[in-house]
């Protein structure tokens, strides 16, 4: 849902999981610090919103519901300012991908654990994840993090381009991809590439939603 | 019981198998216990997504 201050124009981007259902609920507006009230039981506020709440079913611990400015990721981005979330532990590989990401526009996130990972998306949907598969110590076919993922609203996930960082599948092995639910595998044997990678896979996923995004604009949905 | 009105990757994975498995099973020259196998698997799916 994307909140907007009623005073001074700043948008809050939050996942519409992270909002409380049939409830009102107060923030502070992080540029201004002016409350914004947004009553979920009649889906309206005071603050201007331009999406519909859903059912909160998400059973992870991502601390409490108090609004805390500091576990925002970012404190201001441009409106057309593209986002990723880094959830990996290798230094070098997160200094290599940082720079790709930094050549393609992102501003990034490096989580340090799954749940730091998870705070930080309270607050702010990501355009991208990149998460190994082993991250924070994981299970690779028990993620914590990936369970998350495959299980936000299809609204939600459908904006978010994740890449699995992985060193037991090939890199773009899309029947992998479609069993984890994520959008290309990428082997950390290929880190060097990721650049092309990652250009050629959210291209391809751009194109993909194109005609249904367009749609969607069309008749004001998105 | 109502169901949860809630699509994730899960439910759009379980469509995609399903559809799959019905083009598999339009297809020609299949031996009658391909179909059946094929026919049985489509069965348990759709119970489990509830559509029947």
């Amino acid at each position: 849902m994307e909140i907007v201050c009623n005073k001074c124009n700043a948008k809050l981007n939050i996942a519409d999981d992270k909002l409380p259902k049939g409830t009102a609920a107060a923030i502070k507006c992080p540029k201004c610090q002016n409350k914004i009230s947004i009553d979920l039981r009649n889906q309206k506020g005071k603050g201007s919103t331009k999406d519909v709440a859903k059912p909160n079913s998400f059973n992870f611990d991502e601390g409490t519901d108090d609004y805390d400015a500091s576990e925002k990721p970012f404190d201001f981005l441009e409106e057309e300012g593209n986002t990723a979330l880094i959830c990996e532990n290798d230094p070098e590989i997160i200094k290599q991908i940082n720079i790709v990401l930094g050549i393609m526009d992102y501003s990034v996130t490096v989580a340090e654990s799954v749940r730091d990972a998870l705070k930080s998306m309270k607050y702010h949907t990501y355009n991208m994840m990149l998460i190994n598969e082993t991250f924070d110590g994981s299970d690779p076919d028990a993620n914590g993090l990936l369970v998350y993922v495959e299980r936000l609203n299809m609204d939600v996930r459908r904006n978010i381009f994740v890449g699995l960082l992985t060193r037991r599948y090939a890199t773009m092995d899309n029947m992998t991809a479609f069993l984890k639910s994520v959008n290309i595998t990428i082997n950390l044997k290929d880190i060097g590439s990721i650049d092309r990678i990652l250009a050629r896979g959210v291209n391809e996923n751009d194109l993909f939603y194109a005609a249904f995004k367009d749609t969607a604009k069309k008749y004001g949905v998105i | 019981m109502n169901k949860p009105n809630k699509y994730t990757c899960n439910e759009y994975r379980q469509e995609m198998i399903l559809l799959a498995l019905q083009l598999r099973l339009a297809k020609e020259n299949l031996s009658e216990s391909e179909k059946e196998t094929l026919r049985k698997e489509i069965r348990r799916l759709e119970t489990f997504m509830e559509m029947e």
